[in-house]
């Protein structure tokens, strides 16, 4: 037996057997470990891809409008599905990976600013009662349901599963402004209203002002925007000029500011008015060739009846675009001189008005600076009357239009001066017949219609040329000057252009007057012709 | 001959051989059934990430081609999918073609807000696959001929 033994333990017969058992556990699981990870990697990447469509889909909902928090969470949930075909848990939820958790977040600190993360970022908590979740909600975050895969050839040391696996995705919505002219404004009321209240503007007048003297910008400056269509005067010219400006899209939020040049290029600006000076030939040509200018050109200048030019002409003589004179014909440009404080004038003193374009607020049409409560900004009341009395009796009824009128014609007897704008290009042949006074080279005509030809009748495909979105900026606290960059943009509003940029006696050639229509709408909404702001949801993490 | 017989049943060489005709099965299993199987979970991770690229890049055309309820036949999104390229030939897993590749939009009229405003209803794009799976040995490891591989994704339409 004790012989039997030691023969046994010094037999080296089937030596490999127990060294190829004792390998065979090591093999396998090296294996099964290549193929497990294998899985467990695509499972994740599963779990991601559902994660970052979530977040996607609900970004797109993030417009910063009533309920958007609510749609994004429904647009996480409801809008779209992605299966995990890696999982193996018995989940009820089968193969399809759902949402855990959607998080709203802001991103309002400076650290954000530089580093758009979610620890940077401010957490926005859900209230279905108010709005202010919803404006607020930049960015959403969205994490899907936990799920595991257990393992097939590597049950060793309890590690039977994968454990619990999820992702998170986060998302923001990034918007860009196209085919539109470079131009920001300076919140005309950054310390009262930083935010820049759309709402409260509609309809009021804005008196802009360049920033010719250089250095920083104050509010109610306007300045242009870097675009990457090139540097310097023709490429700012072709961008205020041409209907459809060259450059880049413009980033909807993080602008870059585009410095000098100020004066010189607002004359491509006046195109939309029919206004072709000598000095945007290069660009424009000196007629709506390329350069067209709005289906209704209702402008406070005439044009002589000497050759046919299409400049304005400051001095003597009887060619290009004239401001009315003391001169026989024509008499007298809005504001008159009488008009010195805030009234509406009256029927003696509109007689010696003409022609009269869509005027200015009046307490901003009192002097040079106006005696406006807020300043640059107006109260939206202009002179209606004198307006539709001017223009008469060729285009509006000799008796002047009462506001029974007005109410029939616009919906309300207070129209906005951007109502009447598309009310007139809506009936041109009734309310934009030119009007004349005299003939040959001594004859004045004031135009409602393009003469240079053109003539663009806002529509689905069709920019309207009077119509700007301009970007407004809290310049003081931006410390905006000369190029600044990632310049933080507050609103994007829809101005439409009162009267052409030219030298009055109560304006300079460098002042904009413009009137607040809307809010730059998201999606298509009403400037589909003007295709300006795009919308794509973006991921972050 | 019964000494024949005899001997014969004694005879031990050769022992291996037979040892080896019995294992053979076995061993063929244990080897190629491994490869099979992480070529088909290899080849089921080509196909999702395919259709998983193929429908970003489905979602981010324009609007005037997420047309509701209608296929998008653009060999590009297919030919993503397949090849990982907009102008691929190679495709990643053998066999696969275009044909065998949906686009599909279907839109959710409950979403008519954010960036589908004025739209009325939000696109999604679906790019699902369905394949026979293109076994590596046949019925060496084990029978893997008839076995169908299918993925989808489905991402928002953003537009461009």
């Amino acid at each position: 037996m004790v012989k039997a033994g030691k023969r046994f333990l010094k037999n080296e017969d089937g030596a490999i057997a127990p060294l190829f058992a004792l390998s065979l556990t090591a093999l396998i699981a090296v294996g099964g470990i290549a193929f497990d990870y294998a899985r467990m990697a695509s499972m994740d990447t599963e779990l991601q891809n559902a994660a970052d469509q979530a977040a996607l889909a609900a970004a797109t909902q993030l417009d910063g409008a009533e309920g958007a928090t609510q749609r994004a969470e429904e647009a996480a949930n409801n809008l779209l599905a992605n299966d995990t075909r890696f999982a193996n848990d018995g989940n009820g939820d089968g193969r399809s990976v759902t949402v855990a958790e959607v998080t709203f977040y802001s991103c309002s600190t400076d650290a954000c600013r530089d580093d758009r993360t979610r620890a940077n970022m401010v957490i926005v908590t859900r209230d279905d009662a108010s709005a202010v979740d919803d404006e607020a909600a930049r960015f959403v975050a969205v994490t899907v349901n936990n799920r595991r895969s257990f393992y097939a050839l590597t049950p060793i040391v309890n590690a039977v599963s994968s454990g619990d696996m999820n992702a998170i995705a986060l998302a923001g919505m990034g918007s860009s402004i196209c085919r539109v002219p470079p131009v920001m404004l300076c919140n005309p009321d950054e310390a009262g209203d930083p935010d820049f209240n759309t709402e409260n503007y509609i309809g009021k007048g804005i008196r802009l002002v360049a920033n010719d003297g250089g250095g920083g910008y104050a509010p109610g400056n306007f300045g242009f925007l870097a675009t990457g269509a090139g540097n310097g005067v023709p490429a700012l010219r072709q961008a205020l000029g041409l209907p459809t400006p060259p450059g880049d899209c413009i980033r909807y939020d993080g602008v870059t500011t585009e410095p000098g040049a100020m004066v010189t290029v607002l004359d491509a600006m006046n195109t939309r008015f029919d206004i072709y000076h000598g000095d945007t030939n290069s660009t424009c040509n000196n007629d709506g060739s390329l350069c067209p200018g709005s289906a209704n050109t209702r402008k406070d200048v005439r044009k002589g009846g000497a050759g046919n030019s299409l400049a304005f002409q400051p001095g003597n003589g009887n060619a290009g675009w004239k401001l009315p004179d003391n001169g026989n014909i024509g008499t007298q440009l809005y504001p008159p001189a009488v008009l010195t404080t805030q009234r509406v004038l009256t029927n003696g003193e509109i007689n010696g008005l003409w022609p009269m374009g869509h005027p200015r607020d009046i307490c901003h049409a009192v002097s040079t600076t106006g005696v406006c409560a807020d300043g640059r900004i107006g109260d939206g009341v202009w002179d209606r009357n004198a307006y539709f009395r001017s223009n008469r009796p060729t285009n509006y009824p000799a008796g002047g239009v009462s506001s029974s009128d007005m109410v029939n014609w616009f919906g309300t007897a207070t129209p906005t001066r951007y109502q009447v704008y598309r009310w007139e290009i809506d009936n041109a042949a009734s309310r934009l017949q030119p009007q004349a006074t005299g003939g040959g080279a001594n004859g004045r005509t004031s135009y409602g219609q393009p003469v240079g030809g053109g003539g663009l009748i806002p529509g689905d495909d069709v920019v309207d040329r009077r119509r700007l979105s301009v970007a407004v900026v809290n310049c003081a606290a931006e410390g905006v000057s000369g190029r600044t960059r990632n310049v933080s943009v507050k609103r994007w509003i829809e101005v439409f252009l009162v009267e052409p940029t030219i030298p009055r006696p109560r304006t300079e050639n460098s002042d904009l007057y413009v009137e607040v229509i809307e809010e730059t709408n998201a999606g298509d909404g009403q400037t589909a012709g003007q295709v300006v702001r795009r919308d794509v949801p973006y991921l972050i993490e | 001959m019964m000494r024949f017989l005899s001997s014969f049943l004694r005879d031990e060489r050769g022992v291996a051989a037979a040892e080896m005709a019995l294992m053979t099965p076995l061993l063929l299993m244990l080897m190629y059934a491994p490869f099979e199987l992480g070529n088909f979970y290899w080849s089921q991770h080509k196909i999702t990430k395919g259709v998983r690229d193929a429908a970003r890049f489905a979602a981010r055309q324009p609007f005037d081609t997420l047309v509701c309820g209608a296929e998008i036949d653009d060999d590009r999104i297919k030919n993503l999918a397949r090849t990982g390229q907009l102008a691929g030939t190679s495709a990643t897993v053998t066999g696969w073609v275009n044909a065998d590749i949906t686009v599909n939009v279907v839109c959710d009229s409950d979403f008519d807000q954010g960036i589908y405003n004025g739209r009325g209803e939000a696109p999604v794009v679906r790019v699902e696959t369905r394949l026979d799976y293109p076994s590596l040995f046949q019925r060496l490891g084990f029978d893997a001929t008839n076995v169908e591989m299918t993925a989808y994704s489905e991402a928002a339409g953003t537009g461009i």
